[in-house]
C-alpha cells in the first residue's frame, strides 16, 4: 500500500475538471482512493482528514494530487498523471474561446447576464467589470468576501441591475436554468430565494401540484445578513411585483437578522401589490402578528403547497390536510421496516434542506447537532465527528473551498457515510439526492454502491433517500428511484417525508 | 425596468463549462469565457498602491491615452549619419555611452568591459587591453547610458566620440534619436570583442561605409523607417532578433542613391556585400526608430506606460512615462536559448543591450508571431510564438495602428506596456534577444528569450501610486 502526493505548481484548473480527473483515477485498477484539489488551506484539511495528505508544501496557486493504492499501480498512475491534465487542457484549447468579457461582448453584443462560477476571490473584479458594462450578474461562486458582495450589490442596485448571489446555486430566469435547477413547469409563481436547494424544493413541489414558475431568483445566502441588508431581496421583490407574468411571489430564506427580516416584511407589506407567501426557516410565528397581507409558512413543503393554494384562491387549510395525509402515508410505509432506538445521521448536499430538516425533526427529536444549528450548544463544525442525532450540510463552506459542490461531487459525502456506518449507535442515514441540470448525472448509482458498502459495516442500518427532482429532469427520475428501491432504501419525494420517515424509525 | 426579465436570455458564462450546456438546452444563448485566474497579491504596500491606482484610474487612463496618441502619431525618418561627438547631445571627447541603466566600471560585466576596451583602442587612446583598462578605471572617462543622450545601442551599446551614428528624426515632434551602424555577426565590439579585426572593421565603417551611406541618405533626402518596419512585419521579421526582411528592404531603398554617389565599384561592392551579409543591419535602425517614438512619450504625468526597458549586462532597468527620468533596476536575468556549437547556457552573460526598446514599442518579442522563422528560440512551434504575442496583449495598452501581424488576422502588435497590467496579471514582457558570452572578447554565442523581472514593475507602480 502506498500514498503519494504530487504537486503541480502554479497551474490552474477548475475544480470540476480536477474532480473528473480524480474520478477517472479512482476507477483504475489497484487504486483505492484519489483526490485532486487546489492547494487551499481548507482543502489540505480535507485531505488530511481523509488520510491523503503527505506533502504540506503546497500553496493556493498549486494543485495537489493524492493517490492511494497498491504500490505498483500508484506508481503507474503517477507517471501518467500529466496525460490526464493534458487531455483536459487540449479539450479546452481545441475551440478558441474568448478570454475576457470584452471579447465575448464583441461576439454577443446584446448579452444581458454574466454567470460567474470561478473561485470566490476572483469574483469581485469580474463582477465589477460586468456591472460597468451594464450586465446583470448571477454569481454561483461561494467564499466571496462579504465586502465584495456589499460593493457589487450596491452598484447593481444603483444601476438597476440584478446581482444574484454570491452563493446562489439556483436561479431560473425566463425559463432558463442558471446553475442547479430542475425542469419545472413555467407558470405564474415567482420565487425569490436566499437559499439554493430551497428554491429547487419549492419549485418542484409547485410543479408537482400543477402550477409553475415565472422566475426563480436566487439572491445568495447572505443577502439578508445585517451587512448586506437585503439589498437584492428588495430589488427582486420590486422587479417581480412589476412583472406582468408573475401573480404570486414566494419568498424563501433561512432565518437570519431580525432587523433585516422585519425590513423585508415591511417592504412587502407596503410596496408589493401581489400575494406573497414567505418562508423564513426557523422564524417564530409571533413575528407575523402585525402583518396582514403576508402569508407565512414554516417549512419548504408547506411553502410550496401554500403558494399553489393561494394562487388558486383555495382555502389555506387544505394544506394542513395534505400534510396530515402524508404523515399517515409515511407511517404506513415505514411500518415495513425495522425500528430501532438509535440515532439519525442526515447528510445533506443542500444547505436549505438541512435547515428545513432540523425544523421538521425538532418536534420529534431531542438534541439535533448540526453545522447549521441555530442553537449554540448544538452547533458543531461539519468536519467534527457526529454525535447523537447529527444533521450535516455538506455544502457549507468548510467542505467546499476549492472543491465542487457536493451535489456534483459525492466524494466527501461517500467518505462520511462510511464513517457514520462505523458508529453502531446509528440507525438511520438520511440522504438527499438532487436531480436537475448540472447536478450529478447518475447519483443513485453512486449512492447505491455506498449503501451496500455501509451495510457491510453495519447491517442494521436503514437508509432514507429523498429525491428532489421531476420526471423531466435529465437524470431519469424513475430509473434513479428504481435502483434505490432495489437497494432497499426508503425512497421519498420530499424532505418533509424523509424526516417523518427517519423519525418514525428511531422513535 | 431591467433588461433581463422576459427578454431572451443571453449569457456570458465564466467558470464551470457545464452550465453553458444547460442554458443552451433550455433556449438561452451563451458564450463561455476561458477563465485564467488573476495573480494573488499579498504584499501590503503593493495592494495599497493598486488600490490607489484604481481610485485614480481615470487620470491614469487620460495620461495613457496621451502616450499612445503621441506614439501612434510619430513619423520616423532616417535623415543622415553624423559623428557621435558632433551630433549626440551631451557627448564629449572623454565620454563613452553604454547600454542599459547607469553603471560604474567596477560593476560592468565582461562583454561591456571588453567593448569599452575596444572603443578606447579604436579611439586611439589606448594601445592595448592593459592600458585601456587603466584608463577606464582611472575615472578620466565618463560613462553614461545611451538612453540619457537620445541614443540606443545593441548589446554593450558602446558609442565613443568618433563613431558614426545614424540620425533619425520624429517629424511629428521634431525630436531625434541616434544609434551606431551595425557591425555584423561573430566577433564584434557590441558583444565585447576587441581584437584587431574588430577595430579594423570599425575603422572601415567610419572611413568608408559611413561617408558613402551618408551621402546616399542625403541623396534620398529621407527614408521612412516606420514604413519599412511595417512592411518587414509582413515578411517574417519582428525587428529585434530577425531583421532580414527589413535589411533587404533598406538595401533596395538605398541602392540607387549609393550607386549614384559611390563611383568606386570596389567600394560599392564592399558596402553592398557588408550590408547583405549582415541580417541585423537594420536592427540599428529599428532600435533608434523605437527610441524616437518613445522619447516623445516620456514625462507624461500619471502615465503608467513604460518608455524604456534596457539592460547593461548587470542590471535590468525600466523607465515609466509618469516617473520621468527615474530608473527602476534589478539584477538582469540570464536569457535561455539556443547556443552556437561549443557553447552552453553556462557561458551566457546576464541580459544586455538597449534592444528591448523594440519590445517597449510593440516589436521584438511582442511581435514574435510575425516571425515564424525564429521560433526555435521560443520553444519550437509557430503556435508558441502566437501565444507569446497574444499574451502580451494582456499587459499592453493598445493594438498598434501601423505595425500589424498577418498571422493574427492583421491585428496590430501589442503596444504600450502598462505597469498596472503587468503587476495585476504577473505577466511580464517577453524579450527575444541575442546572448553574449560572459567573458569579454568572445562575442555572441546564441539567441533566446527571457522575461523582464516583475520586481521593477512593482517598484515603479508603488512610486507611481505615491505620486498620485
Amino acid at each position: 500500500m502506498k500514498l503519494v502526493n504530487i504537486i503541480k505548481r502554479d497551474v490552474y484548473f477548475d475544480s470540476v475538471s480536477l474532480m473528473l480527473i480524480a474520478k477517472r483515477i479512482r476507477e483504475r485498477e489497484g487504486i483505492i482512493d484519489a483526490s485532486i484539489m487546489i492547494g487551499t488551506e481548507e482543502n489540505l484539511k480535507i485531505l488530511e482528514t481523509a488520510g491523503l495528505l503527505k506533502d504540506r508544501n503546497v500553496s493556493a496557486n498549486d494543485i495537489i494530487i493524492a493517490i492511494r493504492g497498491e504500490d505498483r499501480y500508484v506508481e503507474e498512475v503517477s507517471k501518467e498523471i500529466d496525460n490526464y491534465f493534458k487531455e483536459v487542457s487540449e479539450k479546452k484549447l481545441s475551440v478558441k474561446k474568448p478570454e475576457s468579457i470584452e471579447e465575448a461582448l464583441k461576439l454577443m453584443p446584446d448579452t444581458n447576464l454574466v454567470l460567474i462560477s470561478v473561485a470566490g476571490r476572483y469574483v469581485y473584479q469580474i463582477g465589477l467589470e460586468a456591472l460597468n458594462k451594464n450586465l446583470n450578474l448571477k454569481i454561483f461562486s461561494d467564499n466571496v468576501p462579504i465586502e465584495d458582495e456589499i460593493k457589487l450589490k450596491k452598484i447593481g442596485k444603483e444601476r438597476g441591475l440584478f446581482v444574484l448571489g454570491p452563493d446562489a446555486g439556483t436561479s431560473i430566469i425566463n425559463g432558463v436554468p442558471l446553475g442547479f435547477a430542475n425542469v419545472v413547469n413555467r407558470g405564474r409563481i415567482g420565487i425569490i430565494g436566499a437559499a439554493g436547494t430551497g428554491i429547487q424544493e419549492a419549485s418542484v413541489i409547485i410543479s408537482k401540484y400543477g402550477e409553475g414558475i415565472s422566475q426563480a431568483l436566487g439572491i445568495g445566502s447572505r443577502d439578508l445578513s445585517n451587512e448586506v441588508g437585503g439589498v437584492m431581496a428588495k430589488f427582486c421583490l420590486e422587479e417581480l411585483s412589476n412583472d406582468k407574468n408573475t401573480d404570486l411571489i414566494l419568498f424563501i430564506a433561512k432565518f437570519s437578522s431580525e432587523n433585516v427580516i422585519k425590513d423585508i416584511l415591511d417592504f412587502i407589506e407596503k410596496k408589493v401589490e401581489k400575494d406573497v407567501v414567505t418562508l423564513f426557516l426557523g422564524i417564530d410565528k409571533k413575528f407575523f402578528k402585525n402583518y396582514k397581507k403576508i402569508i407565512p409558512s414554516y417549512n419548504l413543503f408547506e411553502a410550496g403547497l401554500k403558494a399553489v393554494y393561494v394562487l388558486n384562491k383555495k382555502d389555506e387549510k387544505e394544506v394542513e390536510k395534505i400534510l396530515e395525509k402524508k404523515r399517515l402515508d409515511i407511517k404506513r410505509m415505514v411500518s415495513k421496516f425495522k425500528k430501532s432506538k438509535k440515532y439519525i445521521r442526515a447528510l445533506y448536499s443542500g444547505g436549505t434542506l438541512c435547515e428545513d430538516a432540523i425544523i421538521l425533526a425538532e418536534p420529534y427529536l431531542k438534541k439535533i447537532y448540526s453545522n447549521v444549528s441555530k442553537v449554540k450548544e448544538f452547533r458543531i463544525d461539519g468536519t467534527e465527528k457526529s454525535r447523537f442525532h447529527t444533521f450535516i450540510d455538506m455544502g457549507s463552506d468548510e467542505f467546499t473551498k476549492g472543491k465542487p459542490h457536493p451535489m456534483i461531487d459525492f466524494e466527501t459525502r461517500i467518505r462520511r457515510i462510511l464513517k457514520e456506518a462505523e458508529d453502531k449507535n446509528v440507525g438511520v442515514i438520511i440522504l438527499d439526492i438532487v436531480l436537475g441540470y448540472n447536478a450529478h448525472p447518475e447519483p443513485a448509482t453512486e449512492i447505491v454502491k455506498v449503501i451496500k458498502e455501509a451495510r457491510k459495516i453495519n447491517s442494521d442500518l436503514e437508509f432514507v433517500v429523498y429525491i428532489l427532482g421531476t420526471q423531466n429532469d435529465p437524470q431519469n427520475y424513475s430509473y434513479q428511484r428504481k435502483i434505490l428501491e432495489e437497494a432497499k432504501a426508503i425512497v421519498v419525494d420530499s424532505n418533509y417525508e424523509a424526516i417523518l420517515a427517519g423519525c418514525e424509525i428511531v422513535l | 425596468m431591467n433588461n433581463l426579465i422576459n427578454k431572451k436570455l443571453k449569457v456570458i458564462n465564466i467558470g464551470i463549462e457545464e452550465f453553458a450546456e444547460s442554458i443552451k438546452k433550455s433556449g438561452g444563448e451563451v458564450i463561455s469565457i476561458d477563465f485564467k485566474p488573476p495573480r494573488i497579491i499579498t504584499n501590503e504596500e503593493l495592494k495599497y498602491a493598486l488600490k490607489k491606482v484604481e481610485d485614480n484610474i481615470e487620470k491614469i487612463e487620460r495620461a495613457n491615452k496621451e502616450f499612445i496618441d503621441r506614439l501612434f502619431k510619430s513619423k520616423i525618418y532616417l535623415i543622415g549619419i553624423g559623428k557621435a561627438l558632433e551630433v549626440i547631445p551631451g557627448m564629449h571627447k572623454d565620454m563613452i555611452l553604454h547600454a542599459g541603466p547607469d553603471i560604474e566600471w567596477d560593476r560592468m560585466c565582461g562583454p561591456m568591459k571588453g567593448a569599452i576596451i575596444g572603443a578606447l583602442i579604436y579611439e586611439g587612446r589606448a594601445k592595448d587591453e592593459k592600458e585601456a583598462e587603466e584608463i577606464a578605471s582611472s575615472g578620466d572617462i565618463e560613462f553614461s547610458p545611451c538612453h540619457h543622450h537620445n541614443s540606443v545601442g545593441p548589446m554593450a551599446g558602446i558609442i565613443s566620440p568618433s563613431m558614426p551614428v545614424f540620425i533619425l528624426i520624429n517629424k511629428e515632434f521634431g525630436n531625434r534619436a541616434f544609434c551606431t551602424l551595425n557591425e555584423g555577426l561573430g566577433k564584434v565590439l557590441r558583444y565585447g570583442a576587441y581584437s584587431n579585426e574588430v577595430i579594423e572593421r570599425l575603422k572601415w565603417m567610419e572611413k568608408v561605409l559611413a561617408p558613402a551611406l551618408k551621402s546616399a541618405i542625403e541623396g534620398a533626402g529621407e527614408i521612412d523607417i516606420k514604413n519599412i518596419i511595417a512592411q518587414a512585419l509582413y515578411m517574417g521579421d519582428e525587428l529585434h532578433n530577425r531583421n532580414r526582411a527589413a535589411t533587404s528592404l533598406f538595401i533596395r531603398t538605398i541602392a540607387p542613391y549609393l550607386v549614384r554617389k559611390v563611383r568606386d565599384e570596389k567600394i560599392l561592392e564592399s558596402i553592398l556585400r557588408f550590408i547583405d551579409s549582415n541580417d541585423h543591419f537594420f536592427l540599428n535602425l529599428s532600435m533608434p526608430a523605437c527610441k524616437a517614438m518613445l522619447e516623445i512619450c516620456e514625462g507624461i504625468e500619471n502615465c503608467s506606460i513604460v518608455t524604456v526597458m534596457a539592460r547593461n549586462g548587470t542590471e535590468f532597468g525600466i523607465k515609466v512615462s509618469g516617473l520621468k527620468d527615474r530608473w527602476f533596476k534589478t539584477e538582469a536575468p540570464i536569457p535561455r536559448g539556443l547556443f552556437f556549437g561549443g557553447y552552453t547556457q553556462e557561458d551566457a552573460n546576464r541580459d544586455i543591450g538597449d534592444s528591448a526598446i523594440t519590445e517597449t514599442a510593440g516589436l521584438g518579442g511582442f511581435a514574435i508571431a510575425s516571425a515564424p522563422a525564429i521560433v526555435q528560440f521560443v520553444g519550437g512551434s509557430p503556435s508558441d510564438a502566437i501565444n507569446y504575442s497574444n499574451e502580451m496583449f494582456k499587459i499592453t495598452y493598445s493594438e498598434n495602428n501601423i505595425f500589424k501581424i498577418p498571422y493574427l488576422n492583421f491585428k496590430g502588435t501589442p503596444t504600450g506596456i502598462d505597469i498596472i497590467k503587468v503587476v495585476k496579471t504577473g505577466i511580464t514582457p517577453i524579450i527575444d534577444t541575442g546572448i553574449a558570452h560572459k567573458k569579454a572578447g568572445i562575442g555572441q554565442i546564441g539567441a533566446g528569450i527571457l522575461r523582464a523581472p516583475l520586481k521593477i514593475f512593482e517598484d515603479a507602480l508603488i512610486q507611481l501610486a505615491k505620486n498620485l
